[in-house]
């Protein structure tokens, strides 16, 4: 950290200002007014978001998108909640946010125990070739999925699960396994070779020190895997949009549906409040685990 | 009676041979300690008899049954490791306990069990601690008291005390040894410490690439290296080694150094010695002491440096080309450059062919 | 079997993973590869074989280059801008300001937001008749225009600002802790060599964090190649084709063209790319481990 920025009180005996210090105030302002113009280009389109959410669609029309609501109203959120029209049915995205939910949680929590066992396995219990397997499984976060996308699509027909909720929890597992493979199997290394040794000459096998010896020492990483996971499948798009049916879409189809849809009016009330509903979510987890959040985002920014 | 048999074991990872045929012989109640700079495949072979590793050639037999292929847990074994290896997540007490809960032992037999241990360790009052909550030093109790509330056949120790500081490896070295002669269970111990091992074992294994150089009590050890390698790698300061041929005049051996002839007529060869054989001759600091008088072989050499180390005092000297160092009373500190005499026990002298590096 | 369990678990549990990946990930892979090799239309049909018939067609396609193109322009643009302002913000929050871990959040919470999310909101705030030009008229300045969405010269801008906005905070948050992470003391030797502040950054400081620009670079390269639904919600490839990427062409081939061929062609060469980029990194990485 440049220490010749640093404010250091040193006022003069008469209490005016040195030059030096006159300029370290300066540059301090100009640091500020800086971070303040960055602050409102990251802010800004949330509020816009939030506050237009609560005007009504006269308003919005006088007046643009900067100003408080002159007199707010939570039709906006009824309507895109319950009511709002997203191709031929009106019932609003509920519907759609249980399946985003009935889809995203089991996904999530089959594929970090996969993760954790598959990490475990490779860290723990290394045997010739574990490298290569590491490998294997890792490469996966690397591929473009358009690559597998026509192929997956047979195979859900051929399964029967094409357009359905489980169909995509099965797509998301499995390409779940890379991501989850390498977040555990990397921290899974810290954890001490003599710890396993140890449990194993005193009679521990397999499962039972994956489940009371190193599952016990890995909350934060759990953490950040199920935050990465969590955030990944609910926000996914490809998958959806690719394999689900218009009663199994989730959120982000339903909202890109409703929002870039070419009929009627565009209620820009109704399609703020449902963005909002569709991000909030994964911006709750970011707001109540901000540092774990951004683990998981760093580790899960090479996966496909 | 043998308790621990190793025999013709090779491990290899790919095309790299960490053990090489390895044949060890241990009896029951013996403590033996394999020493070796680090990569000479001692935690190896310990890792091995304990079955964490598996063997590419060979045999392991523990008390008297073949365990090659034979789980770790069902070894009737207990291995204490440097990091200590305690459970994280678990109290001390647990820890003690886990193993024999494991093993399906009544809660009610283990609990007296586990005090009674904790108290012979003086860490009873730390039982309901986690691991985290205790020092080096207690957690390196913990970690030996959970081995010995198992009461194995055999002791496994992995360098269990290089992580603590100097006067608490001291401390501990001394009641693993009291632990040692109260219980006589036999055990293993790996150390890169050669206090630790001439202290410790009953018998000592010197390890290199791999092999193992010379398997004794650590007096023979010390004092009668088998080759040029644990002749070097014993002692601090390091044996002096002197370069020469050896010259047999009329049945008198005597060893030609360059600065000094050595007689040799009372060393006990193992091999018959050459005329001209090209040799080094090794002897050990506190066999080169300033002459009193009366000594059967001294030299006048001059002092190049000295060291106070408390206890004593090291004295490199100029000898030849070469330089040699005496470990001196703390009382004789000779002055750099003027002359003293030294005398050299030739009872202590080793003698290795140069070219083999083998004691004859 | 029981003691083949036993020695061999790690095996055993890895091998369904190994298994689903090796058909879902592997065999797939080499399943669209096939496919692209064929005359496939709506469904995959393997006596069509056409050998590289479709990738020739592809790069034939006015389409196709539109798309292709465009990953490199919009890539190019959106690596520098993200990155010089992404270094540039981590650097001023780097000063020991009040309320950083304010400021922090609210430069990374848009990573939390899906690239849908993303697109709809900037969809907005570009809106000539409804975001910023409507906001900066208000303020008096009524020549002022905005057309990026409606302009296919200037569409390319409309994503990398979305991308930026929502990407930037990661970016941000890795030049930080490679800030963090370098030596107080380089600090203080500067500072005693009478060294400015700037030139310490351009000259010690930036060099030192090389290893993170190479690691922030790859990161959005791969994030580039594999951009759709930033662009599906933003401008559906609009107007016209000019924002299209091979992604939104790979999947329009794919479920609305009904030509797989040309599709799985499409898609093979958006893996080349990732490889193109990864294979060198991967060497380097590993090269300065050895």
């Amino acid at each position: 950290m440049p220490a010749s920025t640093q404010v250091t009180p040193q006022a003069t005996r008469s209490g005016w200002l040195t030059p030096r210090r006159r300029k370290a105030i300066l540059t301090r302002g100009v640091l500020y007014l800086l971070l303040v113009i960055i602050a409102l280009f990251f802010a800004g389109p949330l509020y816009i978001l939030l506050s237009t959410s609560f005007k009504t669609m006269p308003e919005i029309q006088s007046g643009g998108l900067m100003t408080l609501p002159h007199e707010p109203t939570v039709q906006p959120w009824v309507t895109a909640w319950g009511e709002a029209c997203i191709g031929i049915t009106c019932g609003g995205l509920k519907g759609y946010f249980g399946n985003s939910m009935v889809m995203t949680i089991p996904a999530v929590l089959i594929s970090v125990m996969i993760g954790a066992i598959n990490g475990y396995a490779l860290a723990k219990w290394p045997f010739p070739g574990a490298r290569f397997v590491f490998a294997a499984l890792v490469a996966g976060n690397f591929v473009p999925f358009q690559v597998v996308l026509a192929p997956v699509a047979v195979t859900l027909r051929t399964l029967g699960l094409f357009g359905s909720v489980e169909g995509l929890i099965l797509i998301h597992v499995i390409y779940g396994i890379p991501i989850t493979t390498m977040l555990f199997r990397n921290f899974f290394l810290s954890v001490p070779n003599d710890l396993i040794k140890a449990a194993r000459i005193d009679g521990a096998g397999f499962f039972w020190i994956f489940f009371r010896i190193v599952l016990p020492l890995s909350p934060s990483v759990i953490v950040v895997a199920l935050i990465l996971q969590f955030t990944g499948i609910w926000n996914d798009f490809l998958f959806a949009v690719s394999f689900s049916n218009p009663s199994s879409a989730p959120m982000t189809v339903a909202l890109n549906n409703l929002v870039n849809s070419n009929f009627g009016v565009k209620e820009y009330n109704v399609h703020m409040a449902a963005t909002v509903i569709a991000a909030a979510p994964t911006l709750i987890l970011y707001i109540l685990l901000g540092r774990y959040f951004l683990r998981g985002m760093t580790a899960g920014a090479v996966k496909g | 009676m043998i308790d621990i048999r190793i025999s013709n074991c090779n491990k290899s990872y790919g095309s790299l041979r960490v053990l090489k045929d390895i044949n060890l012989e241990i009896e029951r109640g013996e403590f033996i300690v394999l020493l070796g700079p680090s990569g000479c495949g001692k935690s190896t072979l310990l890792h091995i008899v304990a079955g964490l590793d598996r063997l590419s050639s060979g045999e392991i037999e523990i008390g008297g049954r073949d365990v090659t292929d034979v789980e770790p847990k069902d070894r009737d074994i207990a291995m204490v490791f440097q990091s200590y290896a305690l459970y994280p997540t678990m109290s001390v007490r647990s820890n003690m306990e886990f193993g024999l809960r494991m093993r399906g032992k009544p809660l009610s037999e283990i609990r007296p069990l586990v005090e009674e241990k904790a108290r012979m360790l003086h860490i009873d009052h730390l039982l309901d601690r986690r691991p985290s909550q205790l020092s080096g030093g207690q957690r390196q109790r913990v970690a030996i008291g959970r081995a010995l509330v198992r009461d194995p056949k055999v002791f496994l120790f992995d360098e269990p005390l290089s992580n603590l500081d100097a006067k608490l490896r001291a401390s501990m070295r001394t009641e693993i040894k009291k632990l040692h002669l109260t219980l006589g269970t036999t055990a293993i111990y790996v150390t890169h410490d050669q206090l630790e091992a001439m202290t410790l074992a009953t018998r000592m294994v010197v390890m290199k690439a791999g092999e193992i150089q010379q398997v004794g009590k650590p007096e023979e050890v010390y004092h009668r290296p088998v080759n040029l390698f644990v002749a070097d790698f014993l002692g601090n300061p390091g044996m002096n080694f002197m370069k020469g041929h050896l010259r047999i005049d009329g049945g008198h051996v005597v060893a030609d150094v360059g600065a000094a002839t050595i007689p040799l007529d009372g060393y006990a060869f193992a091999t018959p010695p050459a005329d001209g054989q090209a040799v080094v001759v090794g002897l050990r600091p506190e066999s080169v002491q300033p002459a009193t008088g009366g000594e059967a072989f001294v030299l006048t050499l001059k002092p190049t440096l000295t060291e106070h180390t408390g206890s004593d005092n090291l004295v490199v000297l100029a000898m030849g080309g070469e330089e040699i160092v005496g470990k001196f009373p703390t009382e004789t500190l000779p002055k750099l450059g003027e002359p003293v005499t030294v005398s050299f026990d030739l009872g202590r002298l080793s003698v290795f062919d140069a070219e083999t590096e083998r004691r004859i | 079997m029981r003691r083949f369990l036993q020695r061999h678990v790690s095996q055993v549990a890895l091998s369904p993973s190994l298994a689903l990946i090796a058909i879902f990930l592997y065999g797939f892979i080499a399943y669209t590869a096939a496919v692209s090799t064929t005359n496939s239309k709506a469904f995959p049909r393997f006596d069509s074989f056409v050998g590289l018939e479709q990738y020739w067609r592809l790069f034939h396609t006015p389409r196709w280059h539109v798309a292709f193109t465009n990953m490199f322009l919009f890539g190019g643009l959106f690596l520098l801008v993200t990155i010089s302002l992404g270094l540039v913000i981590a650097i001023l929050i780097d000063q020991r300001i009040r309320a950083e871990s304010f400021f922090r959040s609210i430069v990374m919470y848009p990573m939390a937001m899906s690239f849908v999310v993303t697109g709809i909101i900037w969809q907005w705030l570009l809106n000539p008749t409804l975001g910023i030009e409507v906001m900066v008229h208000q303020l008096g300045f009524t020549s002022f225009r905005l057309d990026w969405l409606t302009n296919p010269d200037t569409v390319i801008w409309a994503l990398v600002v979305a991308a930026f906005w929502q990407g930037c905070g990661l970016v941000m948050a890795l030049f930080l802790a490679g800030l963090r992470g370098i030596d107080e003391d380089i600090w203080k030797a500067a500072a005693v060599d009478g060294i400015p502040a700037w030139r310490v950054y351009v000259y010690i400081v930036i060099p030192m964090l090389a290893p993170v620009f190479l690691t922030v670079v790859v990161l959005l390269s791969l994030s580039i190649v594999r951009a759709f639904d930033l662009v599906v919600a933003l401008t559906n490839g609009g107007p016209g084709v000019s924002s299209d990427l091979p992604s939104v062409f790979m999947f329009d081939m794919a479920f609305r063209r009904t030509n797989l061929g040309l599709s799985a062609a499409s898609a093979v060469v958006m893996l080349g790319t990732v490889l193109a980029i990864l294979i060198p990194y991967l060497y380097v990485e590993t090269r300065e481990r050895a």
